[in-house]
């Protein structure tokens, strides 16, 4: 991209993004939008111990090629102070592995009416095996507003997330109860953004000098940001639709155009569930600070689900493996149809005694399994 | 009169004649052409690397979806459907045919064509594999470097990435595969191993099992049509390896780019809908 390209897509941003912002909404000034004024480096991030100078593309670009995680152990909103120390950031990292490693593997057999304690699948989380990185020294990801909290959720949200909690909570009347990440629309933290959730939380990138690509692990779910500034569909998208562009060494990407409700990364009351609208507007600044340290800025604004628009931040960690194994939920989606059975045998009253041996529920498949009949 | 018309008829007739010794050759010619691998007269623009730039949207035409081997239009299974839901005929895409099944192999594909809409993995929305990923009738992205080539497929919003560098062999089995790429002078070659035995190549009941290898050739013969090639082995389903090739064409429309075929919500009351609470009264 040249800088007259360059001057024609930021004009065109900074149009777009004061007509998508209200001024009552929008924080920034007149003609500004929010995310310009937000500067990135906010979050303090840790100085990296990889030696190596930052890889760089054949067109000069910082070359971000990689497997990258997005869980970080910083909490989203700061616990008492603002920062930590960088002795303690080592200590605290350290410590959060043990913690993990110590919740050990139990068989859960779940009372009736209890929750189960989720303690089964310890092992396949993040931090199990490995320790999730603190990367950055600040004691919150959200860097603005000031004071690290998630702005006030509009009434709008609220009501949503309460709905989609209680729907979550019963036993399932029809998947429509349960989340997107349940029913494998999405995955559990689907972007973009990208933050947060427990497992399979990377993300890898593909790039060229026409297209810059983000595939995340979970969902196996893709952004193809095209950096030639092309018009965006007149389609919602459960990506919604991003477009890129470098300035210096930091790539952007504006997205917007998201199906309400897609987004589960932000959150939504119950387990994998998204509250976001089709006003959200999402801007991104990925920098890389070291071989293996990526940058990552992201400012979110949705004048329907947040009275104020706010900016996070911390800094991605590669990966030492270059791949990411296949994700398919929908494929062995046996927990739907298992919560979906048991819900109909309470209706009937069907209690089923602890010590019972487990039914063959895939013979009641109505639809016809192959496996079922053919061998 | 008499004369002109007979002079005209045997006129006619010669010509005839010469039209269809000139059409057996051109389609004799087609067929020796299709036969051998596509010969690269067309250079295809440079990626920064060097290496032909394959970038873009691409779709098959064509029908293999329904069947990679020639067969007529069928009826709709879906009553409503009518006509829209009808399957097209199609020419077939695979090379000197019939498919080489082992015995016990081709009763289980007549099994699985006579139980087809039970079957097929792509009527639960399941993911549909190598090489049947490539003609589903939707469009697909590359997107392309010198270390990883991106395989974007609309349908199912599934992806598949080619390490052009790795020699190990596949982790773990999975839907789409294992894929390792390289260049060969114009034309990109993807070796694919590691698959899981639960996909299909259409919907006629053509199966593999988890012995496939699928080596995939794409070369670009123009701007914008890329000829695929697919040669497929499976010693524990056919008797001997098979090819299929087709043409891919570049989608040019204004401002092209994928859109969702998150398809996982279409398949979810045929697969859950009998597990719904009657009684929504209380």
């Amino acid at each position: 991209m040249n800088y007259r390209q360059l001057a024609m897509v930021l004009g065109i941003t900074a149009v777009l993004g004061a007509s998508g912002s209200g001024t009552a909404y929008s924080q920034g000034t007149a003609g500004t939008p929010y995310w310009k004024t937000v500067e990135i480096g906010r979050s303090h991030p840790r100085k990296s111990s990889n030696p190596n100078p930052i890889p760089r593309a054949k067109d000069g670009k910082p070359n971000m090629e990689g497997v990258w995680t997005y869980h970080i152990n910083t909490p989203v909103s700061p616990t008492n102070a603002m920062y930590v120390a960088e002795e303690d950031a080592a200590v605290q990292q350290k410590r959060g592995q043990q913690e993990r490693i110590a919740t050990r593997i139990e068989v859960t057999v779940t009372p009736p009416g209890e929750k189960t304690t989720d303690a089964y699948n310890t092992f396949w989380r993040d931090g199990f095996w490995d320790p999730i990185p603190i990367t950055t020294l600040r004691t919150s990801r959200i860097v603005d507003p000031a004071d690290g909290r998630t702005p006030a959720l509009t009434p709008k949200n609220e009501a949503l997330r309460a709905d989609q909690s209680r729907h979550d909570s019963r036993p399932a009347w029809g998947p429509e109860d349960r989340s997107a990440w349940t029913r494998c629309f999405r995955g559990q933290s689907s972007g973009p953004p990208y933050a947060g959730g427990v497992y399979n939380t990377d993300i890898q990138i593909i790039q060229n000098p026409k297209y810059v690509a983000f595939v995340e692990e979970m969902n196996d779910d893709a952004s193809i940001v095209p950096l030639d500034n092309r018009p965006r569909p007149n389609v919602k998208l459960w990506r919604g639709s991003s477009r890129g562009w470098w300035e210096g060494d930091t790539f952007i990407v504006e997205t917007m155009g998201y199906l309400p409700q897609s987004v589960t990364t932000l959150g939504g009351g119950g387990t994998g569930a998204a509250a976001n609208s089709d006003k959200l507007h999402v801007v991104e600044r990925y920098t890389m600070i070291a071989a293996d340290r990526l940058l990552y800025t992201y400012s979110v604004e949705d004048p329907e689900m947040y009275v104020k628009p706010w900016t996070a931040e911390m800094a991605l960690a590669r990966m030492p493996q270059n791949f990411m194994p296949e994700y398919a939920c929908h494929e062995g989606n046996k927990s739907l149809e298992y919560l979906l059975t048991g819900a109909r045998a309470n209706d009937n009253k069907v209690y089923v005694p602890a010590d019972a041996p487990v039914a063959p529920v895939r013979d009641r498949n109505a639809f016809g399994d192959a496996e079922g009949e053919a061998e | 009169m008499k004369l002109s018309v007979r002079h005209m008829l045997t006129t006619s007739k010669i010509l005839m004649v010469v039209a269809g010794i000139f059409l057996l050759n051109v389609s004799r010619a087609e067929a020796q052409q299709q036969a051998s691998a596509p010969k690269p007269a067309y250079k295809a623009p440079r990626a920064p690397d060097g290496h032909p730039d394959l970038g873009g949207y691409w779709q098959a035409m064509g029908t293999a979806n329904w069947d990679i081997e020639a067969h007529a239009s069928k009826p709709s299974p879906v009553v409503v459907m009518g006509a829209l839901g009808a399957i097209p005929a199609g020419l077939g895409v695979v090379e000197g045919g019939p498919l080489p099944y082992k015995p016990e192999a081709l009763a289980k594909k007549k099994e699985n064509e006579a139980n087809w809409l039970a079957r097929d993995p792509v009527v639960k929305c399941y993911i549909p594999g190598i090489p049947r990923a490539t003609y589903m009738p939707f469009p697909f992205q590359i997107v392309q470097s010198s270390d990883y080539v991106l395989f974007a497929y609309e349908f199912d919003d599934r992806t598949r990435i080619v390490d052009m560098r790795t020699k190990d062999e596949a982790a773990l089995d999975s839907w789409m595969g294992w894929s390792r790429g390289r260049w060969e002078g114009e034309t990109f070659v993807v070796d694919v191993t590691g698959f899981n035995d639960s996909t299909w190549f259409d919907s006629a009941g053509n199966f593999h099992s988890d012995a496939l290898h699928v080596v995939e050739r794409y070369t670009a013969i123009d701007a914008n049509t890329l000829q695929y090639e697919a040669t497929i082995e499976d010693p524990n389903v056919f008797t001997r390896p098979w090819k299929m090739s087709m043409p891919l064409y570049r989608r040019l429309d204004t401002n092209m780019q994928l859109l969702d075929f998150n398809c996982v919500p279409y398949a979810e009351e045929l697969m859950y809908g009998h597990l719904r609470r009657r009684d929504t009264s209380n």
